[in-house]
């Protein structure tokens, strides 16, 4: 009995002490002063894992065979440099790539959003309305979620139906903040999450050709749409000329 | 008596090990932990009270630097100035360096790193595991002065940043750790260079998803102050200002960033 409580009291001194140390270890880490910050090891702050870099850390738009097919497959000025990947209403995946080919009629909503968000798809929808079945063969409708919290492609296919929105030629998609992110920096769309969910957006219809080059933006809803049609009836005209 | 002992200790290995593991997250070398806090942005919506909660999480002690960037393109040649597509970054991209992987004596290695893009930054953090920190977190580590998590109750500080921000910037930037050290352990918040956050892109939208974009331009060029929560901190102006301004593809000279990291990553 006696030896058993030996051991077990030696055993916790030995853990306390052994929790003591580290703690304390690590705490001169966090409290360094200056001069020691300035050292070589705490210089490296935002480099932690590049001193023993591993193949699964990198991620795939760092690696060298990424970076030649990119340079290989898109103009200087293709959005879709990008490589993102995200779903669909359909719940399929969808690469950011596989929007080449196609002229895209391109906005960024939320599906909880009560009001511009219904107008901007209203709005693109009038400009589906405005052309022939001939013209929206070169056409697509693609709308990315800025909500990815709460939009699943559930969520968005209960949107696209709610809009009416014609599957075969509109694609609602959703993916990571970070993807969504580039999305709106590249296309100068600004967005903010207000304090009950909802978001606080830009206003944007973004024309991008079969490259993924932008070649026009409409700002504000309700706008007159001539201008708009006018760039994708030239663009359609451009394509044909060189087929 | 006896079973009762093995128990404490086994309770007591465990409480131990708990610690010693949550002392490992926070503790991500070169990083400092940021306890959760509230920020107010400067402009809200007065209908509504839009003060942020924002979750603890740990930022880097300090700026990146040119020497830390130059491995990184080393390893990414796609982030090297002479490759980067110009949709990721403008002419000015790594403009001090001599070439695409030699710094040359406009840019010292422990100088912060600036003339860098937002996508080239964000690139660089993903690299690491790591994000940039969104306006509303570095804003709360950049709240505290070297006494206090609240440095803005403290007017010497506020004259301080803004003493900073009209100075025009030093042809050459001095070391990152040099300007001073804040409550929270991180150096260079204020007072070296300007930095990038994760949502720069969310200035200047209130109201803008009500009407059309005129309303913005209200916001900023007068009117604005109507909703604003803090009348006396007018560097927060400033940054808000600044962001405002900024592009995804734009580089300047005193424009860098640090990463952040979320603490149960």
């Amino acid at each position: 009995m006696k030896k058993i409580m030996t051991i077990v009291s030696l055993l916790l001194i030995v853990v306390i002490s052994l929790a003591y140390i580290s703690r304390e270890s690590s705490n001169s880490i966090n409290t360094g002063d200056v001069h020691e910050a300035k050292s070589e090891s705490d210089l490296s702050s935002c480099c932690v894992k590049e001193e023993q870099p591993e193949e699964t850390d990198v991620p795939p738009c760092c690696s060298d065979n990424m970076e030649e097919m990119e340079k290989d497959n898109f103009t200087e000025n293709s959005i879709y440099q990008v490589n993102s990947n995200w779903k669909n209403q359909f719940d399929q995946k969808v690469n950011i790539a596989s929007l080449r080919g196609k002229i895209q009629v391109f906005s960024m909503i939320f599906a909880n959003c009560t009001y511009a968000c219904p107008i901007i798809a209203n709005d693109m929808r009038r400009i589906e309305e405005a052309l022939s079945v001939n013209q929206l063969k070169n056409l697509q409708f693609t709308l990315i979620s800025i909500d990815p919290d709460r939009d699943s492609p559930e969520r968005l296919m209960k949107f696209s139906n709610d809009q009416k929105l014609n599957s075969e030629r509109w694609q609602l998609l959703t993916g990571s903040r970070s993807d969504i992110d580039d999305i709106a920096a590249l296309t100068g769309f600004r967005y903010k999450k207000e304090s009950d969910g909802s978001f606080s957006h830009s206003n944007i219809i973004t024309i991008i050709n079969e490259e993924g080059e932008i070649i026009h933006q409409q700002f504000g809803l309700n706008q007159d749409i001539t201008k708009i049609l006018e760039v994708i009836k030239n663009q359609i005209k451009e394509n044909d000329k060189n087929v | 008596m006896n079973i009762l002992i093995k128990l404490l200790s086994i309770i007591l290995l465990f409480s131990n090990l708990y610690l010693a593991i949550s002392n490992a997250q926070s503790n991500e070398k070169g990083m400092a932990l940021i306890p959760s806090g509230i920020y107010t942005p400067l402009y809200t919506d007065s209908s509504n009270n839009q003060s942020i909660k924002v979750d603890s999480y740990l930022i880097d002690k300090y700026p990146v630097t040119n020497k830390k960037f130059l491995e990184f393109v080393i390893k990414n040649p796609k982030w090297q100035r002479s490759r980067v597509s110009s949709l990721f970054s403008d002419n000015n991209y790594l403009i001090k360096w001599e070439s695409d992987t030699v710094l040359g004596i406009k840019a010292a290695p422990n100088s912060p790193v600036t003339n860098i893009s937002w996508f080239a930054a964000k690139a660089f953090a993903e690299y690491h595991g790591k994000r940039l920190p969104t306006v509303a977190e570095w804003e709360l580590a950049g709240m505290a002065d070297e006494y206090s998590n609240n440095g803005y109750d403290n007017s010497e500080y506020i004259s301080r940043i803004l003493s900073w921000y009209s100075k025009p910037s030093a042809t050459a930037l001095p070391e990152v750790g040099t300007v001073f050290k804040n409550y929270y352990g991180v150096y260079d918040m204020h007072g070296l260079v300007w930095e990038w956050v994760s949502d720069f892109f969310n200035a200047l939208v209130t109201g803008e998803s009500r009407a059309n974009n005129g309303i913005n331009r209200n916001l900023f060029c007068g009117s604005g102050s109507v909703g604003a929560t803090d009348f006396k901190n007018y560097p927060a102006f400033m940054r808000f200002a600044f962001r405002s301004s900024l592009k995804g593809n734009y580089t300047t000279d005193n424009l860098g960033f640090r990463c952040a990291k979320d603490i149960n990553n």
